[in-house]
């Protein structure tokens, strides 16, 4: 609560510099209003993505810089701007206010809080347009950025500082696949930083966007989460700046040497609400009706994605962005666009998640050109070999369709590719943590799950991981070192699942 | 209407005194569609509205206020307006560009600042 004693004091600081303060702004007068873009004649002085304020405390941005005139999209409702009402320049570009307080909140792109609770204190202002860091200031991938997902880590690791695409049709687990890795982002691992998401749902439905919020809180996630919404209902201005608004935030963070996981849910909306506004604007459309910057707006977007060397700070921000495909059409304009964009793309298929293979992530096409190197010794060791034996399998599966004889060894390698299969299984909000992920994986590899029917798997895998870290916890901790799995802690585990077989009922 | 048109009518609209000739919008008005007459009449107020500078004041000037005003800013028609809500100072409008020397802006700023950084 202010004193009084401090608005008397502020009140005569200011007052002494009355005479000396000059203020030139750039007034305009509104000539109409069109679907939340307004054309505004003056603002002479106007820039490019200046803010301007307008009556009834609403206010805009500068799109368009004409001859005579200025086009303004409108970040509230313009219901009430007429005709004739003036318009002011700020003299800011677009920034948000950012600042540690804003961990466990929600706010719209322009800093507004929407979950009931008082604004953020001041902090920092964080431009919304900001060029990428230069190559010199980066550095290479190579500290692991864990989902908790088995089929993820170990096949199609992601690094901090990368941006790995998700994508799929609609109703696949993308989000969810979003929402696991923030969850799991709750567990430290020895030696690395703690991680700060920033979630960013774009034109979603406020109810699912309300159920993902509260499935965080559930999980105790919200403390080291940013949820900067713009939704359906939002106009298309917000949409189009929420993304620039989420990495804004996750900027304030980088510079304090952290790391961060921003997830855009999804571009494709954020490309709708861009084209939309574009086409109001009066600007030229290409394909599909997009306008033809479309490919900078994604571009410029994930090239904040960053890795920083130690004397930049260290910190990275890691972007997760996920593009919804039409009848799994990867060919298709927009996620052609940000394909070519980002470092690796985890797919997600109807028929994968139809046969009940969930998440339905086709490790075959997926990909992370990042590879091991956002991988410890430890998962790298064990990984290594299942990634081939389930290229094997693959190539192997369409001849299980036939019914013929098979030899032993086909016979074989189809069945450990089956199990593998039933392993990358995984309940939603449940990630995993390395150790478990790798005692699954080797239980496989090693052999030890092959004389375990295929419908049991998961029974077993689950009660093998339970026995070993209620009985044997140094085993764990030899897991946590991240050295590679070597010829000692091969037999150690030989040892542990021989035993534990024993009193295992199929 | 083609802007280079537009700007030939507007330009012929003038005397060479550099005023508005009625006669002149009469005849050429006659000659205008309905939304042409409307982009002309914008541009005319356009370029009155560059011809004149206003200063709201919230008090009546003194002539030798008045003559510096007119001194700093020859060239323009100076009107000069009180408007006792600006509490203090003065506000000049050229054009779209405003100078806000006011204590009533300047009370505005404090407020905006107070709210910024208080509950």
């Amino acid at each position: 609560m202010i004193k009084s004693d401090e608005i008397i004091s502020l009140l005569e600081h200011r007052l002494r510099d009355f005479s000396s303060d000059l203020k030139a702004q750039n007034v305009g007068v509104v000539e109409t209003n069109n679907d939340g873009v307004l054309r505004v004649s003056g603002l002479s002085q106007a820039m490019m993505g200046e803010m301007v304020d307008l009556p009834h405390g609403a206010q805009g941005v500068v799109l368009n810089l004409a001859e005579d005139t200025v086009s303004v999209i409108l970040l509230s409702s313009g219901t009430q701007i007429r005709e004739g009402d003036s318009v002011k320049t700020t003299g800011r570009l677009l920034s948000i206010n950012a600042s540690d307080q804003l961990l466990g909140r929600v706010i719209n792109p322009l800093g507004t809080p929407l979950d009931g609770k008082a604004k953020a204190k001041q902090g920092k202002d964080m431009p919304l347009e900001k060029i990428a860091a230069g190559v010199i200031e980066r550095e290479p991938v190579d500290t692991p950025m864990r989902t908790g997902i088995k089929a993820i880590d170990a096949m199609i690791p992601i690094g901090r500082g990368q941006r790995e695409l998700i994508i799929g049709d609609r109703g696949l687990g993308k989000t969810a696949v979003a929402v696991d890795a923030i969850i799991n982002q709750k567990h430290v691992q020895k030696g690395t930083k703690r991680v700060v998401c920033v979630y960013v749902p774009v034109g979603q439905k406020q109810s699912t966007v309300a159920q993902i919020i509260g499935r965080l809180q559930e999980e105790n996630a919200m403390d080291y989460t940013i949820i900067v919404a713009a939704n359906a209902s939002d106009p298309a201005s917000l949409q189009y700046l929420a993304p620039y608004a989420g990495v804004a935030i996750a900027e304030y963070f980088l510079e304090k040497g952290e790391d961060v996981l921003i997830i855009y849910d999804d571009l494709t909306k954020h490309a709708w609400a861009y084209r939309q506004l574009s086409l109001v604007l009066g600007r030229p459309a290409g394909r599909e009706a997009y306008p033809g910057d479309i490919f900078y707006l994604h571009s410029r977007l994930l090239e904040r994605a960053v890795k920083l060397n130690e004397k930049n700070g260290g910190g990275s921000i890691t972007a997760l962005p996920i593009i919804e495909t039409q009848a799994n059409d990867i060919s298709a304009y927009i996620p052609t666009n940000v394909i070519s964009i980002t470092d690796g793309q985890i797919f997600l298929e109807s028929d994968l998640f139809n046969a009940g293979v969930r998440p339905a992530i086709n490790v075959g096409i997926s990909v992370s050109r990042v590879g091991t190197a956002a991988q410890t010794g430890t998962m790298k060791s064990v990984a290594g070999k299942m990634k081939l034996e389930l290229a094997q399998f693959r190539e192997l599966a369409a001849f299980a369709q036939f019914g013929s004889e098979l030899d032993p060894e086909t016979q074989k390698q189809l069945e450990r590719g089956r199990r593998i299969t039933e392993i990358f299984k995984q309940p939603q909000y449940r990630p995993m943590t390395e150790q478990d992920e790798v005692i699954d994986i080797m239980a496989v590899t090693l052999g030890f799950a092959d004389d375990i029917p295929v419908d049991v798997i998961q029974r077993f895998i689950l009660e093998l991981r339970e026995h070993i870290n209620r009985n044997n916890k140094k085993f764990i901790e030899k897991l946590t070192t991240g050295e590679k799995v070597n010829d000692s802690v091969k037999e150690e585990f030989e040892k542990i699942v021989t035993a534990f077989k024993k009193g295992f009922k199929v | 209407m083609k802007k280079k048109v537009l700007k030939k009518i507007v330009t012929a609209s003038y005397s060479k005194k550099n005023e508005l000739d009625k006669e002149q919008v009469d005849i050429i008005s006659g000659y205008l569609t309905r939304r042409e007459l409307r982009d002309y009449i914008r541009a005319l107020k356009q370029i009155e509205k560059k011809k004149h500078l206003f200063v709201d004041m919230s008090f009546s000037p003194t002539p030798e206020q008045e003559d510096l005003l007119r001194k700093q800013f020859s060239g323009k028609d100076v009107v000069f307006q009180v408007d006792p809500d600006l509490l203090l100072g003065v506000r000049i409008t050229d054009n779209d560009i405003v100078y806000d020397m006011n204590l009533q802006r300047t009370l505005d700023a404090i407020e905006e600042f107070i709210e910024q950084q208080y509950d």
